[in-house]
Formats: structure tokens, C-alpha cells, sequence
């Protein structure tokens, strides 16, 4: 018996691998996180794959006037509860700023490998 | 009541972009400041926080000043690593472990970073871009929000640090700014602009302890260390909130105080947001009232708690491993009457709080609160 790796789980296919993101769920109390954690920060327990998506509500959000990877361009970030559970920090593409309590659609990723979302 | 240990002698440098002098010009001034202050002329070890230094900075600095050769240990805890340094240094003389001991923060931002921190691409929401500005942002727009803090309410604080800051010579920033200037100043993560943010630094700080003290040491009542633990959709506060409530009340506890007896406060003000967060958290000012304990005075020099009356970090900016001590150095320069024009007419009992993060999906990396008397 061997536990399966993070990395042998993230090399599974996932159809709609842009509409949602690999997270882990706790394999005894059920918690959640968009982390790929290894334990359970609330019980110990072993955490396990899980993906979540495509929808949530966002908890916040800011448009951010700092240069980011090698761009002046301004860009806009937003702490996204998803529907099914975990708290994701994903780069927003929208010509407007979100507001707080807006909802947004998972749709991919950034070249650094960092999660993005759309209006919904 | 018993204190956990003494504060024989603090220093700090000027804080600032370093220019010309040389970190270790910067150390010479602060440790040999603090030596002096606790008439002393060597310690038995050294704690040392830094957050940027590279493997061995710490004793080349040491060496350049005079103070090679004695054990030192660097700790990194993001902004609360100079009071991390000290928190240890401070149980090392309580326990007998050593006699005398040096706390030593110290960073050199200016030449390091063109502009603001970069985030740190190893951590899930660095490489998103989360620097800390936005990562401050987000705890503002959610106030903002809730109709927990105002626009004209964070300003304030800038408005008031930025006052007390031109009265510390050691400060970086010491013109004054106008409620209407911080509204205006360019936007760096909203609803944050410039002007809401702490300026990039270069400093060095640093205090002798011992276990008792003599008769112009100034007491540290209490000195609790919090990590935080997880921060993601379970939490109902913002970001460190959860982290700086729970070190506050074990430090009260500790010290058999409440925080309504306290005089004047040294939080972590990295952003105007930040001090808000940080009174609330501190019980200074009611939940979800930090921003109209401001705004209505209660905050000033004259007020019922002074809260950060060297000018905090966006005065005096923001060295990261040197910043907490240079917080301690305020308050016990104000609780020995040694404060000059910043002076509080009654400062008899005086905290601390650092907290700083960067580790995404926790409430905070560390927060160190202490009481001082």
C-alpha cells in the first residue's frame, strides 16, 4: 500500500481542468481548503484531491497598480469563495473592478500558474 | 506584579533610504546607542531579527561594530521579527540562560527592491501577484464593504501618523500630509494609494535586556508569540485579525491588564487599514470602530490611547526586522519621559503588536504583543 503523490494526482486528465482548480478535502472531517495541503489544519487528517469550481462569490477584491511579471499594466485579484467550499485567490479578467459579493466563473490560468476568473 | 524581564537600553537609527551609509554605519549608531543607554559595553549573546538578510549578515554585521564573537541566532518572522528577537532574547534572561542580551533588528530594502516587496513566487498567492499591499487592499475593501471603515477614516490615519512622525527625528517621512493629499495620491492597490502605505526602508534598531533591571529599566509586563492558523473561507474576520486578538488577550492575561488601562499603543501600521485592524484586534477601540476612534480624536497624542506617537510605519517606515524594536525604543523612551516633543504627559502603561504573514491561507505567519510598564 503507498499513498498516492501530489504530483501523480495532478497528472490526472480533467476535461474541464479550466473551469475548476485542484484543491484537497478532508478525508475525516470533510473541510476544505484550495490549498494543496497535506493534513488537515483543522483535525491532522490526511487530505485528499479534490477539485472545485466553476462558480463563487467574491469575499473582496482590489485592482492592483504594480508592475507583475514585467507588466506596468494594472491588474485586478479577488479572494473568491467558491460554491463548493475553499477560498481562492484568483486573478479576475474583467474591464471592471468586482465588486464585493459579485459572483465570477473559473476560466484558466496565468502563465505563472496562478488561477483566473471571469464575471458570471 | 513580576515582569517577564527588563529594557536597560534601547537605540535606532535614522530610518530611511540609507544612501551613503552602510548598514553597518546604521548597527554602530543603534547597538552602541542601546550599549550606552544600559552602561554597558558587551552582552553575553545576541538575538537577531531580519527578514531579507543573507545567510551570515548578521554576525558580519556584528563583527564590523566591535561585537564579533559572541553567539548569535537570526530569526526570521516576517514583520515581527525584530520583536520575535526580543521576545526570545527577553526569555533568555528570564529563564538564567544568559545573563545580558542583545535584541538586534535590522534590514536594507532601498537597494534591494526597485519598488514595493516583491511577492514571493514560491507561495500559491505570491505568484499570483498578491503583494502585500493588495494583500492589505483586500482587508480594506472588505471594511469598506461592510460600512466598517470610510474612505476619509483611513486617511485619518495617515494624516495622524504622518503628524506625530514630524516630531521623530529618526522618522523618514516627516512633511505632514493633508486628508485630501492621501485621497489623491496614486492608487497602488484600491482602495489604497500611496499614501496609505509605509515607505520602503533601510534601519536598524535594537535594546538590552536583563532579568531585572535597575532603576531605569523599563519593566516588559508580558510578551506573547501567536502563529496563525488557518485563514480561508471558515474565517469571519480579515486577514490577522483572528491572530492579533488571540496574542493581545494572552498578553493582557499575562500582564493582569485590560487594554482600556493602557496609555499609548505601537501597532502595525504597514497600512493605514493595518492600524485599524490592529486597535480593534488590540481592544483599543470596538470592533468594527477603529476607523471613528480615529476620525474623532481618540487616537492622538492627547487621546485616551496615543496610538503609534513615533509616527508608526508610515511615518517612520518600515525596515522589516527593525521595526518592532524601533516600536519598543518609542515606548520606552515615552514611559521614561525621554520622548521630547512627541511626549505624552501620563505614559505609564504602553503595547506593542507586530504581526506580519506572506504564507498564503494562514492568519498571519507571526504576532508578537508586549506590555511594558
Amino acid at each position: 500500500m503507498f499513498a498516492r503523490s501530489a504530483l501523480e494526482v495532478a497528472r490526472t486528465p480533467d476535461q474541464r481542468a479550466d473551469e475548476s482548480i485542484e484543491g484537497r478535502r478532508c478525508e475525516r472531517c470533510r473541510r476544505t481548503s484550495a490549498l494543496p495541503l497535506v493534513r488537515c489544519p483543522r483535525c491532522r487528517a490526511p487530505m485528499n484531491a479534490a477539485r472545485f469550481g466553476p462558480e463563487g462569490t467574491v469575499w473582496s477584491a482590489t485592482v492592483v497598480h504594480l508592475e507583475r511579471a514585467g507588466s506596468p499594466l494594472p491588474y485586478q485579484l479577488a479572494y473568491l469563495d467558491l460554491d463548493d467550499g475553499a477560498r481562492l485567490l484568483v486573478g479576475v479578467e474583467a474591464e471592471a473592478a468586482a465588486a464585493v459579493g459579485s459572483r465570477l466563473r473559473l476560466c484558466g490560468r496565468t502563465e505563472a500558474g496562478a488561477p483566473t476568473a471571469v464575471p458570471a | 506584579m513580576t515582569a517577564r524581564f527588563a529594557i536597560e537600553g534601547v537605540g535606532h537609527s535614522p530610518f530611511g533610504k540609507a544612501g551613503e551609509r552602510t548598514l553597518a554605519s546604521l548597527a554602530e549608531g543603534a547597538v552602541w546607542d542601546a550599549l550606552g543607554d544600559a552602561e554597558v559595553d558587551s552582552v553575553d549573546a545576541i538575538y537577531a531579527g531580519s527578514v531579507f538578510a543573507a545567510p551570515g549578515a548578521a554576525q558580519r554585521l556584528l563583527s564590523a561594530i566591535g561585537l564579533g564573537g559572541i553567539p548569535v541566532v537570526t530569526i526570521e518572522n516576517a514583520c515581527a521579527s525584530g520583536t520575535s528577537a526580543l521576545h526570545e532574547a527577553g526569555e533568555a534572561v528570564r529563564t538564567g540562560r544568559y545573563e545580558r542580551v542583545l535584541a538586534l533588528g535590522f534590514e536594507q530594502l532601498t537597494s534591494r527592491f526597485d519598488g514595493p516587496i516583491a511577492p514571493e513566487p514560491s507561495d500559491a498567492e505570491g505568484r499570483a501577484g498578491l503583494a502585500l499591499p493588495a494583500l492589505y487592499a483586500m482587508a480594506a475593501s472588505r471594511y469598506l464593504h461592510e460600512g466598517r471603515v470610510s474612505r476619509e477614516q483611513l486617511a485619518a490615519v495617515s494624516v495622524k501618523n504622518r503628524g506625530n512622525g514630524a516630531a521623530n527625528p529618526r522618522a523618514f517621512l516627516r512633511d505632514p500630509v493633508s486628508a485630501e493629499q492621501v485621497c489623491a495620491s496614486r492608487p497602488i492597490a484600491e482602495p489604497l494609494r500611496l499614501l496609505d502605505c509605509c515607505p520602503l526602508s533601510d534601519g536598524v534598531a535594537a535594546a538590552v535586556v536583563t532579568a531585572r533591571g535597575g532603576s531605569r529599566a523599563v519593566r516588559v509586563l508580558a510578551s506573547e508569540h501567536r502563529a496563525g492558523g488557518a485563514w480561508d473561507h471558515e474565517s469571519e474576520r480579515v486577514w490577522g485579525y483572528g491572530l492579533v486578538e488571540e496574542t493581545a488577550r494572552a498578553t493582557y492575561e499575562q500582564a493582569g491588564i485590560s487594554p482600556a488601562d493602557l496609555d499609548l499603543a505601537e501597532v502595525h501600521d504597514a497600512f493605514t487599514i493595518g492600524e485599524i485592524v490592529s486597535i480593534e484586534a488590540l481592544g483599543i477601540a470596538a470592533e468594527g470602530e477603529g476607523g471613528a476612534f480615529v476620525q474623532a480624536g481618540r487616537a492622538d497624542l492627547d487621546g485616551e490611547c496615543a496610538v503609534n506617537p513615533s509616527g508608526g510605519l508610515l511615518s517612520r517606515g518600515h525596515p522589516l526586522g527593525a521595526t518592532g524594536l524601533a516600536q519598543v525604543a518609542e515606548v520606552v523612551w515615552q514611559l521614561r519621559g525621554e520622548a521630547g516633543a512627541r511626549q505624552l504627559a501620563d505614559a505609564r502603561l504602553g503595547v506593542v503588536e507586530t504581526m506580519g504573514g506572506g504564507v498564503a491561507g494562514t492568519d498571519g505567519n507571526a504576532c508578537i504583543v508586549m506590555v511594558l510598564a
